[in-house]
């Protein structure tokens, strides 16, 4: 590590001090029951993660639960959007077959679909799937479809003038010129997805397991300790699954003269 | 006709005919080539140049195959060329390596597209790091070598295959003036070694003197062939004599528009 960088982790550790600091002044105040101290919620943290819920699940149960139906809604919606964004970008009969409805749907939140998910699909795991898959969509393929249209006239060029027919300009050059633009598509797609799984399991649960169905059920028990905890773990792996991507990305892409920072 | 030095003069590899070509728009017609002739001899250095937004490019894509003429024809080896060949390299101003392909597989490109055996392309690939001077750089990716460097593996990608004409378009237009001078040197060495015909587009005359064989001056949209100047000074040429400077000051003279 470098200086630069040491620094750099110095200072986040610092605010994150300084967080907690202001967040117990506040919750010390007593103005309400509803803001647990950061001690609260660590003990509310700890307390289950050793004995877990009347149910019988942990964390892990709630993480994974969370995470499955990221994955399933993330896996469709992507095997969907690039190769639909890369026919897009290569063929414009395709593009302006598709753009109308695209641009319908896109402003659409993704909630709005969930009364309709829920009388298409009944509660459960496939309901809350479709919420993230609407949700990962459109950043996908509007990337695929951007990196696709970005992709250098003049690498085309060239590379025809080396022989290279259609489907091998396809192959070896628009492909991993708009490589960069899925990962960033897939980035954003996945940190949406993740938004919308704790929404998705506000509703339409048919098991009693997902990080968002414990940060609303343990508030509705008055337990807000375990609440915020549910709340920060939900935070912490948002940010780790944008860490992967980004160190993914980085690796792939190591000829890119820049790389991800966000 | 004799050559200079009295051989004879070498066949012609490549007849430009009557090219003209006009971009239209919807409110606007642009008339960029006004039908241009010109053979290039086999193995001839040939220089275009011309005022910026003279249409250079333009008609080195037709050459090139990439863009399609109004009218007129393009003639290589007594084929005529409506598309890209593989017969025909091209090297565009910047920026054309793949940025995701290090210098190695860079210039293996063509080679695996025409389907040549992994050993056969490696020491065609060899051979081509050596001519170009870059064996040490065969690892490494466009984003950690200089323009100059960038341009000589362009053109040793564009020499893989087995073309036998070569069309650089102001490929030293980004780098800087020493440098410069020292790349002028590498390409005519590559060109002497590699025994190709080449087309050279730019719009520096110094370069245009010290490099070619024969210069073409275009004249300012629609171009028109204003001038061909055979140069029949020896190389390697020095800048500063006063041939030299005489015939600078000729195309200069030539390329006064106004």
């Amino acid at each position: 590590m470098n200086k630069k960088k040491i620094n750099h982790v110095v200072i986040s550790i610092i605010t994150l001090l300084f967080f907690i600091l202001i967040w117990q002044i506040i919750a010390g105040l007593n103005l309400s029951s509803v803001i647990p101290t950061p001690l609260e919620v660590l003990k509310a943290f700890i307390d289950f993660s050793i004995e877990g819920d009347n149910f019988g699940y942990n964390f892990i149960d709630h993480i994974s639960a969370s995470l499955l139906r990221v994955i399933l809604g993330f896996y469709f919606a992507f095997i969907i959007t690039v190769p639909l964004g890369l026919f897009m970008g290569l063929s414009k009969k395709i593009e302006s077959v598709f753009n109308p409805l695209i641009e319908i749907f896109r402003p659409i939140p993704p909630f709005a679909w969930i009364p309709f998910a829920l009388v298409f699909f009944g509660l459960g795991l496939i309901s809350q799937s479709f919420i993230i898959f609407i949700g990962a969509f459109f950043p996908i393929l509007t990337n695929t479809l951007k990196g696709v249209q970005e992709t250098s006239k003049i690498h085309i060029d060239v590379a025809k003038t080396l022989g290279a027919s259609r489907s091998d300009t396809i192959v070896h050059v628009i492909l991993p010129s708009t490589l960069p633009s899925i990962l960033v598509g897939t980035r954003i797609g996945l940190g949406v997805g993740w938004m919308c799984v704790i929404a998705a399991e506000l509703v339409g649960l048919n098991t009693p397991v997902g990080l968002g169905y414990l940060i609303q059920y343990s508030a509705q028990f008055g337990n807000f300790g375990l609440s915020f905890s549910a709340m920060l773990l939900t935070g912490l792996i948002g940010f780790g699954i944008n860490f992967i991507i980004k160190l993914i990305e980085n690796y792939a892409l190591r000829w890119r003269d820049t790389i991800a920072t966000n | 006709m004799l050559y200079a030095g009295g051989t004879r003069l070498p066949p012609t590899k490549l007849r430009i005919k009557n090219i003209t070509k006009n971009f239209e728009t919807k409110s606007n017609k642009l008339h960029v080539l006004d039908s241009i002739s010109l053979d290039v001899k086999e193995k001839e250095f040939l220089t275009i140049i011309g005022p910026s937004g003279c249409g250079k490019t333009t008609l080195i894509r037709i050459i090139a195959g990439l863009e399609t003429p109004t009218s007129g024809r393009i003639i290589l080896d007594e084929t005529e060329i409506h598309k890209p060949s593989k017969k025909i390299g091209y090297v565009p101003q910047e920026y054309s390596l793949f940025p995701w392909k290090n210098t190695k597989e860079n210039i293996r490109f063509g080679l695996k597209l025409q389907g040549v055996k992994k050993a056969d392309a490696e020491k065609k690939i060899e051979e081509l790091l050596d001519l170009i001077g870059l064996s040490e750089f065969r690892e490494y990716y466009p984003k950690n070598i200089s323009g100059g460097m960038k341009q000589k593996i362009a053109i040793a990608r564009a020499l893989a295959i087995d073309q036998t004409l070569l069309l650089l378009d102001e490929p030293l237009i980004s780098i800087d003036a020493q440098n410069r001078n020292k790349l002028q040197d590498d390409i005519l060495k590559i060109w002497k070694k590699s025994e190709r015909t080449i087309v050279f587009i730019t719009h520096n005359i110094d370069e245009a003197v010290y490099l070619s064989d024969r210069i073409i001056i275009l004249s300012p949209l629609p171009a028109t062939v204003k001038e061909i100047i055979p140069i029949t000074l020896e190389r390697p040429r020095n800048r500063t004599s006063p041939q030299f400077n005489h015939i600078r000051k000729e195309i200069l003279n030539y390329m006064n528009f106004d």
